[in-house]
């Protein structure tokens, strides 16, 4: 599998406005940001402040009301929404709090969602899967559901799905949540440690400290606002 | 790891709900198809009925007029026959009346059926067999007992000629069998018919001989029955050989003619059986190179000698004849024999003057006097034609009587023998009927000619008689004769394919059922795939792309329903057992027989199959559309969108409605004021209503979403905003089927009011009698009742009534009584009066004046049927035409000029009694009587009728209920309708109750909140339950609103009501069933909500 290394992101006044009855909402105010691969970034910030909204956007799940993204200098909205999907599958790997899980697939299975998404599965696929879940410590549970693994489990088959690209650009959203101090550390720190394997760029949003710390370097969301 | 082995991970792991999903298409395919195979399996009954109605039996030979029995063996003996048919049987085929020795219990419309030796139907004399049927009517349980028939005597005459037999033992004769077997098994013997329709006949067969006997007709028959020799597949070849045999084999007697030498010898008079030359032989005769010399003689029943009126003779007969040896007399010259002129002492230049009969409308005779007076050119000598008794047919009770006073007239002829001299009996001694008085003939066809002929012979040279009466059966087409040759079991297999299309009425029948199936399948997987939004939106950021997700789950929903149809398809067969098991029982009324089966064609149940995936394909499509169409974001954090800005598509919704809803005010208003715009009216304003009313309940119901609740019935009420596309589909769903429902009960017919109103579908008249013999007397008239043998002529009730007589030819019934196609329906003859008197309704103000008016070929015949006839059954508008044989087997094209409404004409076609006359020359007498009588006289008159004419084997009823019987068929078709959509409504509740089921898994953490602050269970579920019963009411309570306001023109402007307390119980039925199972599903659905719930909130 070939590394494809986004070498850069760029935000340039992104705002993000949704319509009500009212007035419109907005959660983004002008956000610009730039990072370059290698880079780690923890956005903090409290609740409804918008963190999860630029995360989504930054990951192309989303498009800015204004503003431009630019990765690996190239405007990923410019694409049509099937080339948008590809893009984000080659580039981009999500942790979210979830993890998200396919419960009706086991856990190999879902490492292997990020490949089915974009063509087949190869035998070099299913050995780079298996190599994922090795080295998050899950090689000897490739074939249980979701349902048979704890939290913690659940969060590393999903950090591996999220590597199986060898995206650019790794995405956290609230990637210890749902867990314990004890396996919150544990995740965070595999996290921190495949991001610099892959010599990623890195941003996790989240409430936690602890993570914030260990990625070293954090912004912070407030009022739409990244200061 | 591949998107197909994902798909079925997902049918798998998600089976709970895909089950439902399953079930659903199942429940649509099921219906679909089996609505489909009901089609089926009626055309293969009707089929499997000819069979079995005709077993062997694939041709038929037929005649109005009465053939020697033993053509049969002839045409066998035609070797060109040897490959296509193998059996010949002569038979007699009567309608008449039976009646059982003893009981007394009698009925008409009896089917007698006579065949001979070597037939396989042969019943020994003296005995019968009858079926069932007619066993069940005339409560016979066993065979032992004796059966008494009263049957058309045979009088080959016309029975309008003057000297027809018509009086009441003229016209019946009776024949006594002993019932030696009662025949219930379908087959031949209990089935045959030759109409084709499917409702049971009452069916005897008797003995050939013995029917002769009664009838006075030894070695006679009226029909061929023809078994092929093996299967036919194709009629045409076996046809084109028995139309050949029968050219090669006819002899004269066939076609009831005969050779008669004259008196002097030098002359041979071909002759009739039935006393006139028809058209078709005089014609024929024409095309031989044969001197001939052509007579039509008449009675006069006084001449006199003008001036002198003490100079009379009565009783003679008068000759029209083309060459009187040589003499061609002028238009109003006479000759007359020497004996006529030495009585009359007349002279060549004296005036001589004519009475005779002649008959009127009505039937009766009326004697009256020429037009014409008449100058003696001749006198001619008591030889050769001037004493040649041959001139006049052989008339039994006239020219066989030893003398005039011997002579036996007919009933209603008057013969005054107290007129006769001694002179007058010594000429008949010496020179029987030969005539005494010569006309031309072209004078004598003017003044006594008629549609079934105008001459009683042509007389050739003796010397070439054989060679004429080989070149005439070469000119005769034994068509033209009458002797029909018809591919009876080809004819009616066609039939069999039927005029309704039993596959696309039990279509829209189990329409609502399908609707509901279908909107269960969409409603269910949308559902599924809502629950599953951030699965989607994982995958989309994972990077499958929005088409290839929505491929997914298009592709999981067609792998359901390709399962559930698969299901649904073996289904099939038992809802068409079930529909078809409803046809013989409780809606037999629409078919009139129980003789019906399953029939399953393979290709039907593909047909079904892939409909039923094209339908679920568009639901599954409904339901998966926003998968492509939401951000992952969204689809991630749960949900599939945000509320759409109420001003950017409510707005124009809520004017479109406005619209409406005033259009459809506006139409049902036009349908008030104008009756003739009922129909269309409420087509469109209760349309316009119901769409308008259902756009303003979605539209406005995001005001709830505004309002602050206060009580938790209205919180209830308000959720049903959140998911407006799946509430908006309930409502319309049920809306829809309630209107339907309510509109269809709107629609059944009642009887007439008032069947007295002229324009009423009665016309006025009370009864309706229909005589297979027809009936030759006006009951109009004593002279008429005397004639019919009527023994309580002098009673009031005839007085006080008044009747119109119509001939008929009996042909296939053209009403929805009969579901096999007619191709041959039976015609009535309107006479003058009924033009005259313009009863019932028609679109035009006069309807029957339409029926002599002259059209635009001279080919076409005008002619009127009922507008449920010409729409349903024969399929025609105004203006276009269809083509029938005549009697004498030449193809006549019949136009509709009119159509009537509602009337009791619903199986026949209607055309002038001249045109009438023109088809059917013989057909005399009246088949059908409409009879019009004061209210109180109504019942007597009716026991009357069917007391003193049951031997002509007439039915008596009332208009009202033939008018019912009509309307049965509808409304048993209604009632199928409501009963089938009444499902399809109580579907649409438990469908709403199962998506409600599915639907709280999504609730439940929000219910689990509710219980952590305060809310009890009780509370919980009346919560959930206001949101769904809701919407089932709201559904009801539109449609039910909008049907009953759009069918006020209709009541207001017919005599139409709606069965309210029928429509409540149906509407209260489902609303009971639709709130138990809400209830039982939330119940079900929100059992035990519990902290983990909360935690997943």
């Amino acid at each position: 599998m070939t590394t494809t290394t986004a070498r850069s992101l760029q935000l340039d006044g992104v705002y993000k406005e949704y319509p009500t009855p009212a007035e419109p909402l907005t959660v983004l105010r002008g956000v610009s940001l730039a990072m370059t691969a290698g880079q780690m970034l923890a956005i903090v910030g409290p609740s409804g402040s918008g963190k999860s909204t630029l995360l989504n956007i930054v990951g192309t799940l989303d498009r800015p009301t204004r503003g431009t993204v630019r990765i690996d200098g190239k405007d990923p909205f410019a694409l049509s929404p099937a080339d948008l999907a590809g893009f984000r599958s080659r580039h981009i790997g999500f942790v979210f709090q979830e993890h998200h899980l396919l419960p009706q697939c086991t856990a190999i299975e879902n490492v292997l969602m990020a490949r089915l998404a974009i063509g087949k599965v190869g035998r070099d696929d299913v050995a780079h899967a298996e190599r994922l879940l090795d080295r998050v410590g899950l090689g000897h549970r490739a074939t249980h559901l979701p349902g048979e693994l704890s939290g913690g489990e659940r969060q590393r088959v999903a950090i591996a799905r999220a590597l199986l690209n060898s995206p650019g650009l790794l995405l956290c959203d609230e990637p210890t949540g749902n867990l314990d101090s004890r396996t919150s550390r544990t995740i965070a720190e595999l996290l921190i440690e495949v991001a610099r394997e892959q010599n990623a760029l890195l941003i996790a949003v989240t409430h936690s400290q602890m993570l914030a710390d260990l990625i070293g370097r954090s912004m912070r969301m407030e009022d739409g606002r990244l200061i | 790891m591949t998107k197909l082995r994902f798909l079925l991970r997902n049918l798998v792991f998600f089976r709970a709900a895909n089950l439902a999903v399953i079930a659903g298409m199942a429940v649509a395919t099921a219906v679909l198809t089996g609505a489909l195979m009901v089609g089926d399996s009626v055309r293969g009954s009707l089929r499997q009925m000819v069979q079995d109605r005709l077993g062997p039996i694939d041709f038929l030979v037929s005649s109005q007029q009465l053939f020697p029995a033993e053509l049969s063996g002839r045409l066998m003996e035609d070797p060109s026959l040897a490959g296509h048919l193998k059996h010949a049987w002569p038979a007699m085929l009567l309608k008449g009346a039976a009646s059982a020795e003893g009981s007394g219990a009698g009925t008409a419309g009896v089917q007698i059926v006579a065949v001979g030796e070597g037939s396989p139907y042969y019943v020994p004399a003296g005995q019968c067999v009858i079926n069932g049927t007619l066993a069940d009517v005339l409560g016979i349980s066993e065979p032992g007992g004796s059966l008494l028939l009263s049957l058309p005597a045979a009088d080959q005459t016309p029975r309008d000629a003057i000297l027809a037999r018509r009086g009441r033992n003229e016209v019946l004769t009776g024949l006594r069998v002993k019932i030696s077997r009662i025949e219930r098994d379908p087959g031949v013997l209990s089935m045959f018919n030759l109409a084709g329709s499917q409702r049971p006949t009452f069916n005897v067969w008797v003995n050939l001989r013995d029917v002769q006997q009664s009838m006075d007709q030894p070695g006679m028959a009226n029909l061929i029955l023809l078994a092929g020799a093996g299967r036919i597949s194709d009629p045409r070849p076996a046809m084109a050989a028995l139309q050949d045999a029968l050219r090669l084999k006819a002899k004269l007697e066939d076609f009831a003619l005969r050779l008669v030498r004259s008196v002097d010898g030098t002359e041979v008079a071909l002759v009739s059986r039935s006393t006139y030359i028809v058209p078709a032989v005089d014609r024929a005769a024409q095309r031989i190179g044969v001197p001939q010399r052509r007579v039509l003689v008449y009675l006069a029943n006084r001449v006199e000698k003008a001036g002198s009126p003490a100079t009379v003779m009565h009783y003679s007969i008068v000759a029209g004849i083309d060459d009187l040896a040589g003499l061609k007399l002028g238009d109003d010259e006479i000759a007359l024999n020497q004996w006529a002129a030495e009585q009359l002492k007349a002279r060549v230049g004296d005036t001589i003057r004519l009475r005779y009969y002649q008959r009127q409308s009505n039937g009766d005779l009326a004697e009256v006097e020429c037009p014409l007076a008449f100058r003696i050119a001749r006198i001619i000598p008591m030889d050769g034609l001037g004493a040649d008794k041959t001139l006049t047919p052989e008339y039994k009770g006239f020219t066989d009587a030893d003398s005039i006073a011997d002579w036996e007239p007919p009933a209603g002829v008057k013969i005054d023998k107290r007129l006769v001299t001694r002179d007058d009996e010594d000429y008949w001694e010496k020179h029987k009927a030969a005539p005494k008085f010569f006309v031309s003939l072209a004078t004598a066809r003017r003044l006594w000619g008629n549609t079934w002929g105008d001459l009683t012979s042509i007389r050739v040279p003796a010397d070439q008689a054989v060679t004429f009466a080989v070149q005439l059966l070469k000119e005769l087409d034994p068509a033209a004769m009458g002797l029909i040759a018809q591919p009876i079991k080809a004819r009616q297999l066609v039939a069999a394919a039927g005029t309704t299309d039993f596959a696309g009425l039990f279509g829209g029948f189990s329409f609502f059922l399908i609707v509901a199936a279908a909107m269960l399948v969409a409603m269910l997987l949308r559902l599924s795939i809502e629950q599953r939004a951030r699965q989607f939106g994982l995958l989309a950021a994972l990077g499958f792309a929005p088409k290839t997700l929505q491929r997914v789950a298009l592709g999981e929903g067609m792998l359901l329903a390709v399962i559930g149809g698969a299901i649904g398809g073996l289904a099939a067969a038992a809802y068409t057992a079930l529909m078809i098991h409803g046809l013989r029982t409780w809606w037999v009324g629409a078919i009139g027989t129980s003789y019906l089966q399953l029939f399953i064609e393979p290709v039907t149940l593909v047909i079904g199959l892939v409909a039923s995936l094209i339908i679920a394909s568009l639901a599954i499509t409904f339901a998966v559309w926003r998968v492509s169409r939401t951000h992952a974001s969204t689809l991630l954090a749960g949900g599939w969108g945000y509320a759409v800005k109420p001003a950017a598509i409510a707005r124009p919704m809520l004017y479109l409605a406005i619209l409406g809803l005033l259009a459809g005010i506006a139409s049902l208003l036009a349908g008030i004021i104008r009756p003739q715009l009922t129909q269309a009216a409420f087509a469109t304003g209760g349309f316009l209503l119901l769409a308008s009313t259902l756009i303003l309940a979605i539209v406005r119901m995001g005001v709830f979403s505004r309002r602050v609740s206060t009580s938790i019935e209205a919180l209830g009420i308000r959720n049903a905003s959140r998911h407006r596309a799946r509430s908006a589909l309930t409502i319309s769903l049920i809306a829809f089927a309630s209107f339907i429902l309510v509109t269809v009960a709107s629609m059944r017919q009642p009887p007439p009011a008032d069947t007295h109103d002229r324009k009423s579908g009665t016309g006025g008249f009370q009864l309706i009698l229909q005589a297979d013999v027809p009936l030759t007397g006006d009951l109009n008239t004593p002279a008429g009742r005397d004639l019919l043998g009527i023994r309580e002529t002098e009673s009031p009730l005839w007085r006080r009534a008044r009747f119109i007589g119509m001939r008929m030819w009996a042909g296939q019934d053209a009403s929805c009584l009969n579901i096999t196609r007619p191709d041959s329906p039976t015609i009535l003859a309107v006479p003058r009066e009924m033009v005259d008197r313009n009863p019932f309704r028609a679109a035009v103000e006069n309807p029957w004046s339409l029926l002599d008016r002259p059209m635009t070929r001279s080919d076409q015949i005008p002619v009127i049927a009922d507008h449920e006839t010409a729409m349903w059954i024969l399929k025609l508008n105004v203006g276009d035409s269809m083509t029938i044989a005549d009697q004498l087997g030449r193809m006549r094209s019949l136009t509709l000029v009119a159509t009537l409404k509602g009337s009791i004409f619903q199986g026949e076609l209607l055309m002038s009694e001249a045109n009438f006359l023109r088809l059917f020359p013989t057909q005399s007498g009246y088949g059908v009587v409409l009879a019009e009588a004061p209210a109180e006289d109504v019942s007597g008159l009716r026991k009357l009728l069917a007391t003193e004419l049951a031997d002509y084997s007439t039915i008596v009823e009332s208009t009202a209920d033939r008018l019912a019987r009509y309307q049965e068929v509808a409304n048993t078709y209604l009632s199928t309708f409501q009963t089938l959509g009444a499902l399809g409504l109580m579907l649409g509740t438990i469908g709403l109750a199962v998506v409600l089921l599915r639907g709280l898994v999504e609730q439940r953490p929000e219910l689990a909140l509710l219980s952590a602050i305060g809310f009890r269970p009780l509370a919980r579920l009346r919560l959930v339950l206001a949101e769904n019963a809701f919407l089932l009411v709201l559904g009801l309570l539109v449609g039910t609103f909008c049907a009953l306001v759009g069918v006020l023109p209709t009541i207001l402007s017919t005599s139409r009501v709606v069965n309210l307390s029928e429509l409540a119980l149906t509407l209260t039925a489902v609303l009971a069933l639709g709130l138990s199972v809400l209830t039982a599903a939330v119940w079900i659905g929100s059992r035990r909500i519990g902290p983990a719930d909360l935690r997943a909130e």
